[in-house]
């Protein structure tokens, strides 16, 4: 079993706008963006934003909702990912690790399928879309996994549908130019050259599997649900003293941006200000909850 | 009635009485504005609170919940009203645009003051999805406060089992089904859990979408919004202005100006403190029920269509209706209903003439006038004062009360400056 743990917010994307309308920030990088739609709400709002993450699948979901400026998956191109196609050979046990201990055989069947079916798309904006929605779909099956008698039974195409179908909606055009780079942070902040720079890494301690599902979306892009992934994000040693020294790593290599933005709680306040205070000479706070603190350094 | 200080034109004993008289009329305009029965939001808020114990919410929250549930789409009045208005599946831009409504609705509600804390929290969250797809935050599980939760979830069935200008109620089964398939996606699932037992168990419920026998009518008055001050008072007054002048471009700022114009106005004619005050709320909210009137027969250039015609001159109506049914403001009632009434009977909605119509109501008749003819309309050029007050001037005795227009012709220099 999976555990889905029940993470806190610590940060929102309309908050995060009011902030960046307040500093006048009118372009932003997030060299951790993690699941992009808070990179997307500000690129509706008229923000240049950039994105990176070491992690594969949440950079094609940045090409399908940050990068991508018009292009949706129409209904047939929907079905046509959804479902298995006629005639096409799929291999039918490539997610067979997962069988019977995340998903039954149907569902690893079309895990298969969709995999196949989203690496045969012609645009980056297409995979990107298609991922996200079929993201939503896994996640509810590891839902309905946890907790059987409180979900309804959907079909997977049907599921799958109606959750690719929800994707247009992030869809739109800013007329900025707007990028995303499957990169370590160093990479993405070393690209680009914008007024605030958002950082969020892994609260200390975390082994990188703060969200198990994200891991095993991964390997379900890369087609190996046996590969380890775990240490592709920061903060991975549950060590303080060397969460601390990559965390300055990360700071020095944010020196260039004239404002760093950093989401934190009240119970890691101290020690992210602390560190903060080694790199930037003023450190203001904008709190909405005792979980959603923002510390916005110069 | 008596005035009170800090309730800004409102009888009622105290600022908190007047805030949330005005909160509740704001509600009833966001109702309007979406296109739904008067009352909509208050029927939320029944089944949000039935909701509640039955998901073991603090009862200290149950006033935030209310007002959420009462204002939880005010941010839609300043979004296009042809979303709202025509007939037709949501276009995808519209979509997008619908997606700020939470963020305003926060926002104007952090603003106002007045209200619980944790209202513009649960008004930002209320399209929140339970699966991390909703919006504007993409929040998921419990990251989503719980009263924004059950919002969602009584704003769901309320709206799918009441008519709309734009799509027909669902039967109250098919809505329940429809509500039920969400758990999981759109409802957490204790959330579905709680409604179904409430559902199977209290038939009431049913009654919600169906527009007889409204099981809300039985909510207590309201929960007084006791902190409120004479400053949260003139917030509220100023925002209903500014939501009723929302629908176009046009309108912009008309009310304010339409109320700062009947208090210079009673004041000439000698009206006392109380009534120069109650003179200047009138005309903040004479023309509340424009919020029901779709932006393109606002602001149409050409000559309306007689259809075009009855819908804008509704407005009027709405606003009645909307007054009328709160006590602190039903004062106020007849003259937004009358303030298009014309001396010689030609007006409208009822053909009164003379002293049947009431004195506010033929001194907004005046300054609604004045204000329009001074700032413009599609349909014709815009009048400087001189002219403006000679086009009055032609109309007293048939339209217009000749002492108010005489009020007016000897306040001219004081209003222009």
């Amino acid at each position: 079993m999976i555990e889905l743990r029940d993470a806190r917010r610590s940060r929102s994307a309309s908050h995060l706008h009011e902030i960046c309308r307040e500093m006048g920030v009118a372009s932003i990088v997030d060299p951790y963006m993690g699941l992009p739609t808070h990179l997307n709400y500000l690129k509706r709002h008229g923000i240049a934003v950039h994105g990176g993450d070491p992690i594969e699948w949440f950079a094609h979901v940045g090409q399908g909702i940050v990068v991508n400026d018009s292009v949706i998956l129409r209904d047939f191109e929907i079905g046509e990912i959804v479902e298995t196609a006629p005639g096409r050979i799929y291999p039918p046990d490539l997610f067979r690790a997962w069988e019977g201990v995340f998903f039954t055989e149907e569902q690893c069947r079309y895990l298969a399928a969709w995999h196949e079916n989203v690496k045969s798309l012609r645009s980056d904006g297409q995979v990107g879309l298609a991922i996200l929605g079929l993201w939503w779909a896994f996640a509810y099956w590891l839902q309905k996994l946890a907790a059987p008698d409180d979900l309804l039974d959907v079909p997977p195409s049907e599921l799958a549908y109606a959750y690719i179908r929800k994707t247009e909606r992030w869809v739109g055009d800013n007329a900025r130019h707007n990028t995303v780079r499957h990169a370590p942070p160093a990479v993405t902040m070393s690209r680009v050259s914008t007024d605030a720079v958002l950082l969020t890494p892994p609260a200390p301690g975390d082994d990188g599997r703060s969200d198990a599902r994200t891991l095993m979306w991964e390997a379900w892009w890369q087609g190996n649900p046996y590969q380890p992934v775990e240490r592709l994000r920061a903060g991975g040693s549950g060590d303080a003293s060397a969460w601390q020294a990559e965390f300055a790593e990360l700071l020095a290599g944010a020196r260039k941006f004239p404002l760093a933005i950093v989401p934190t709680s009240d119970g890691e306040r101290e020690r992210v200000a602390s560190a903060l205070s080694d790199f930037r000479s003023s450190i203001e706070e904008r709190r909405f909850s005792d979980d959603e603190i923002y510390l916005l350094a110069r | 009635m008596t005035l009170f200080k800090g309730s800004g034109g409102i009888p009622s004993r105290s600022a908190a009485g007047a805030a949330t008289a005005l909160t509740h009329a704001l509600a009833a305009v966001a109702d309007l504005a979406e296109g739904h029965r008067l009352g909509h939001g208050r029927r939320i808020a029944w089944l949000a609170l039935r909701l509640a114990p039955l998901c073991d919410l603090d009862a200290v929250q149950l006033p935030a919940l209310y007002y959420a549930a009462l204002l939880h789409d005010v941010g839609e009045l300043w979004l296009p009203s042809e979303v709202f208005h025509r007939s037709g599946p949501t276009q995808r831009s519209e979509s997008i645009g619908l997606w700020e409504h939470p963020v305003i609705g926060a926002d104007l509600a952090a603003r106002l003051g007045a209200l619980p804390p944790a209202v513009a929290d649960i008004v930002r969250w209320h399209h929140e999805w339970w699966d991390g797809t909703g919006y504007p935050d993409q929040l998921q599980w419990s990251q989503i406060p719980p009263a924004a939760q059950l919002l969602r979830l009584a704003d769901t069935f309320v709206s799918a089992a009441a008519e709309r200008p734009n799509r027909h109620a669902l039967p109250v089964e098919e809505v329940y089904q429809q509500v039920m398939a969400g758990a999981g996606r759109e409802f957490g699932p204790r959330y579905a859990r709680a409604f179904s037992l409430l559902f199977q168990t209290d038939p009431t419920v049913a009654q919600l979408g169906s527009g007889k026998d409204d099981p809300s009518a039985e909510l207590p008055a309201s929960y007084p919004l006791t902190g409120a001050t004479g400053e949260n008072v003139e917030a509220l007054l100023l925002t209903i202005a500014d939501a009723a002048d929302a629908r176009h471009a046009v309108l912009g700022g008309h009310s304010r100006r339409t109320g700062q114009l009947a208090a210079q106005l009673a004041e000439r004619l000698g009206w006392d403190a109380e009534e120069i005050d109650r003179a200047r709320v009138l005309g903040y909210l004479h023309d509340i029920g424009m919020a029901g009137v779709p932006g393109s027969i606002i602001g149409k250039a050409d000559r309306l269509t007689s259809l075009e015609r009855t819908v804008m001159q509704r407005h009027v109506s709405h606003g009645f209706e909307i007054l009328r049914h709160i006590p602190e403001l039903e004062g106020y009632a007849l003259p937004v209903r009358h303030h298009h009434e014309r001396i010689d009977g030609s007006g409208y909605p009822d053909a009164l003439t003379d002293q049947a119509i009431t004195a506010p109501a033929r001194l907004m008749a005046i300054c609604d006038t004045y204000d329009a003819l001074t700032t413009g309309r599609p349909y014709r050029t815009t009048l400087g004062p001189e002219d403006a007050l000679a086009r009055i001037e032609r109309d007293a005795g048939f339209a217009f009360d000749p002492s108010m227009v005489h009020a007016l012709a000897s306040s001219l220099p004081a209003v222009t400056r």
